[in-house]
């Protein structure tokens, strides 16, 4: 009898153990768990807060390229936002980005340009990083554009003959045609087809139309195949394509931009308006509000072309006659 | 001699129960001990960890402050161009007609709409003002005001800007404030 109480007494003390060390191991589990998780999304916090900054800044003072060593996370950006892990932060309506959707890789590039059609409107800020290399096809227009690109980009100027001779630097690839010839006509190197589809893109730019075509490479095809296409306004634009790679991406900044130039505009409209009044009974300055009071949508590219070349126009009589200007 | 030899062991046997209930008491009160200082840990690390997020939070503000501020600085809407190229602005320099021209939008209920979309994403609860400083003239333009009415924190900014009168060709001092609530 004694020997029995013994043995329930031992095996009670070790089902107790058994179960305390069960209830402290969950315990400290879960609070190893919820602290991991609070660190995830502090440091997804700090890169997007850094980001917005790096965006500010840029975005603020064009021309400059900025290499940003960033931790070896994904980034995705889209038009009007960028996440981290689970953490979104919001591109405001007035930042117009044009990035690849993911961004990977321990360095960032960041670029801005300044926009304008003709006066100032917008700095196009531009992301990307090193693992990504820029092929333009050789042509007036594709070195105009190589040149502009800056120095610690991963680009290359190729001549349309020698398309095929490119050899596989384990880059992702962006191809930028200038309609000679259109992509899906293009003798191609046949290292793309060990690479993912989503890797290799190309856009077409037909500056007669002002018009970028988008495609992507499909193994199946061996051969590039034709998304969508959008107007541009201005070599900034083309650059924005490029690194976006997208239409969808492409199409929702443009938009974005048209908008700002529709509110940009309208300062300007108001501000020739009071030009208008002081001016009035000097015939040598004349001022008008028409080139401004047009539609700023992307189904009216032509108008707002026509609007760019008028404006000049107007400008240089202006500047000419020792008139004000109107931008 | 034999029931004396059952007392004892009865004797034994109940000596041997307390003592398991005394040991099982000190494992529990070891165990009570041992969870009220975790939970004493754990109450401290949230009062820090709270004091550290409102310190955060004030840095993001201030940092927001600053943003609107610079964004504000390079607004295109307000700032001098070279009527020779279009991407040549003047850095710190605001066209007062541009400036009276922005005001003007701002007041007019017909632009609500932009104000409220647009400039609302960008700016959020702030009043942004230029005033004319030298040489001396009582012209202030407010460009953007939207205030929030519990605010908690408050920044404001100053920036000392050229003003240029296109008219006259000519150039003052003045001082762009933004005040940013939050």
């Amino acid at each position: 009898m004694n020997s029995k109480k013994g043995v329930i007494e031992v095996q009670f003390n070790w089902v107790f153990i058994l179960i305390a060390g069960v209830l402290i191991l969950l315990f400290f589990g879960s609070i190893v768990l919820k602290l991991k998780s609070n660190s995830d999304t502090t440091i997804s916090n700090t890169i997007l807060t850094n980001m917005q900054t790096i965006m500010a800044g840029a975005e603020v003072s064009s021309n400059t390229v900025t290499p940003i060593s960033i931790p070896d996370t994904k980034i995705e950006v889209s038009c009007d936002s960028i996440s981290v892990g689970s953490i979104t932060s919001d591109i405001t309506k007035n930042k117009i980005v044009f990035a690849p959707e993911i961004i990977e890789g321990r360095t960032m590039l960041t670029w801005s340009l300044p926009w304008g059609f003709p006066y100032h409107i917008s700095n196009f800020l531009y992301m990307t990083t090193p693992n990504f290399k820029y092929i333009i096809v050789d042509s007036t227009k594709g070195k105009e554009i190589y040149y502009k690109l800056p120095q610690g980009l991963t680009k290359q100027l190729v001549d349309k003959n020698s398309l095929s001779d490119l050899s596989n630097s384990g880059h992702k690839l962006a191809f930028v045609f200038f309609n000679d010839p259109e992509p899906d006509q293009a003798s191609l190197p046949y290292f793309l087809e060990n690479m993912k589809d989503n890797e290799v893109i190309a856009i077409n730019i037909d500056s007669g139309n002002n018009k970028i075509s988008f495609y992507q490479y499909k193994k199946s095809l061996k051969n590039f195949e034709y998304f969508s296409d959008a107007p541009y306004l201005g070599d900034e634009m083309i650059i924005g394509a490029m690194f976006s790679g997208d239409a969808k991406n492409y199409i929702c900044n443009l938009e974005k931009a048209l908008k700002k130039m529709e509110i940009v505009s309208m300062v300007y409209a108001e501000r020739t308006e009071e030009l208008q009044r002081i001016f009035h009974s000097n015939p040598s300055c004349f001022y008008t509000i028409t080139p401004f009071e047009i539609d700023y949508s992307l189904n009216n590219i032509d108008a707002i072309i026509d609007s760019k070349r008028d404006l000049e126009i107007r400008n240089e009589n202006l500047q000419k006659a020792s008139c004000p200007t109107l931008y | 001699m034999k029931i004396c030899k059952k007392l004892h062991a009865q004797h034994y046997i109940k000596m041997k129960n307390k003592k398991a209930q005394i040991k099982m008491f000190e494992t529990i009160a070891v165990l009570l001990i041992f969870f009220v200082l975790v939970g004493f840990g754990l109450i401290f690390y949230m009062k820090f960890m709270r004091t550290s997020i409102e310190d955060t939070g004030e840095h993001q503000f201030d940092l927001k402050a600053i943003q609107t501020a610079q964004l504000v600085s390079f607004l295109p809407e307000l700032q001098c161009t070279s009527p020779t190229s279009a991407n040549i602005v003047i850095d710190d320099c605001f066209d007062v007609l541009k400036v009276k021209a922005l005001a003007n939008i701002s007041k007019e209920p017909a632009y609500e709409r932009i104000n409220n979309e647009y400039y609302f994403d960008s700016f959020g609860y702030s009043k942004i003002y230029i005033e004319n400083i030298y040489p001396y003239s009582p012209e202030n333009w407010i460009v953007y005001e939207r205030t929030l009415p519990n605010k908690k924190f408050q920044s404001s900014t100053k920036v000392p800007v050229s003003l240029y009168y296109p008219v006259t060709n000519s150039y003052s001092f003045g001082v762009l404030t933004v005040e940013v609530y939050g």
